[in-house]
């Protein structure tokens, strides 16, 4: 089967790297784009080693042009399979390349020191018992809502003017009030990282509950445009 | 990658995981409904995998499941 990394323009050469389970890379060019792929023998098992190498692939191509990421764990049987929807959504992907072009994505996560309690079942007893607990429930959830907004209202904006587009969310899980995803050029990395280190100080006196993390440089995953091949949900 | 905080290098790590699990699994481009992992109860597929790499980490530093 074919298993799918990135995708990148056709002029971009393919990094000297193996992929999962050390199969070489080779390239799929539809038009202008490039997938970058590995041809496996079975479905990649989602371990720690398959995760860095996913990742380390997409770093190696995005040192030598603009990527994007493909989620992990695409296999499509046959190539056609994957060369139909390149055909089909080769505008959209070109779009998308040509925006995140010299730009990188950093990450911005914020932690509680204590996480916001999860939903505790509604005790049991009269039917106003029951009410009263999921008020209660409500209450506290948006309590912790309002503290993650303030807090994502404190640093995000920030944040954004060093940035050309970020990706928001507030309250993820229960100890991460916000993590975000921010689009940034190449040049401004180090302004932007000061800028969270900046910002990390002052929070730290007005939040001293929370600590805030900077990742990447990533490849811009959180930047990938949406297909109307995705499967929102089956949960 | 790498992830910069006022944490131990522990907390780091943590965090340094997080950030690339949830990349991986649920962002991307996603071209066909095949897709192996990260369509269904996404939460879970996270809280499950980084207990699955956690253990895996253990098992490579010889520490036992």
């Amino acid at each position: 089967m074919i298993y799918a990394y990135g995708i990148t323009w056709t002029g971009t050469a393919l990094p000297p790297l193996r992929g999962l389970d050390g199969a070489a890379l080779h390239a799929l060019d539809v038009g202008r784009l490039r997938a970058v792929c590995s041809t496996l023998g079975e479905t990649p098992r989602p371990g720690h080693a398959a995760l860095l190498r996913h990742q380390e692939v997409l770093e190696a191509v995005m040192a030598r042009g603009s990527v994007l990421p493909v989620r992990f764990g695409s296999c499509f049987s046959v190539a056609a399979d994957l060369r139909a929807p390149l055909e089909r959504h080769g505008p959209t992907l070109a779009l998308a390349l040509a925006e995140v072009a010299g730009h990188v994505e950093l990450g911005v996560r914020a932690r509680w020191a204590v996480p916001a309690p999860e939903a505790a079942p509604a005790r049991r007893g009269s039917g106003r018992d029951y009410l009263a607990g999921r008020a209660s429930q409500e209450r506290a959830r948006q309590a912790w809502r309002q503290q993650a907004q303030a807090l994502a209202d404190r640093l995000h904006p920030a944040l954004l003017a060093c940035a050309t587009s970020a990706r928001l969310r507030l309250l993820p899980d229960p100890g991460t009030p916000m993590a975000s995803a921010y689009l940034v050029a190449a040049p401004r990395v180090d302004a932007f990282r000061r800028l969270v280190e900046d910002h990390r100080e002052r929070l730290g006196h007005a939040h001293p509950d929370v600590t805030v993390h900077h990742s990447g440089p990533w490849p811009p995953y959180s930047f990938a445009p949406a297909l109307d091949t995705e499967v929102a949900s089956l949960g | 990658m790498s992830v910069a905080s006022p944490d131990t290098p522990d907390a780091q790590q943590e965090v340094a995981l997080v950030e690339l699990v949830d990349r991986l699994l649920a962002k991307g481009v996603v071209l066909a409904g095949d897709v192996t992992l990260a369509v269904a109860g996404i939460d879970l597929v996270h809280v499950s995998l980084r207990l699955l790499v956690v253990s895996t980490e253990r098992l490579e530093a010889g520490e036992g499941p």
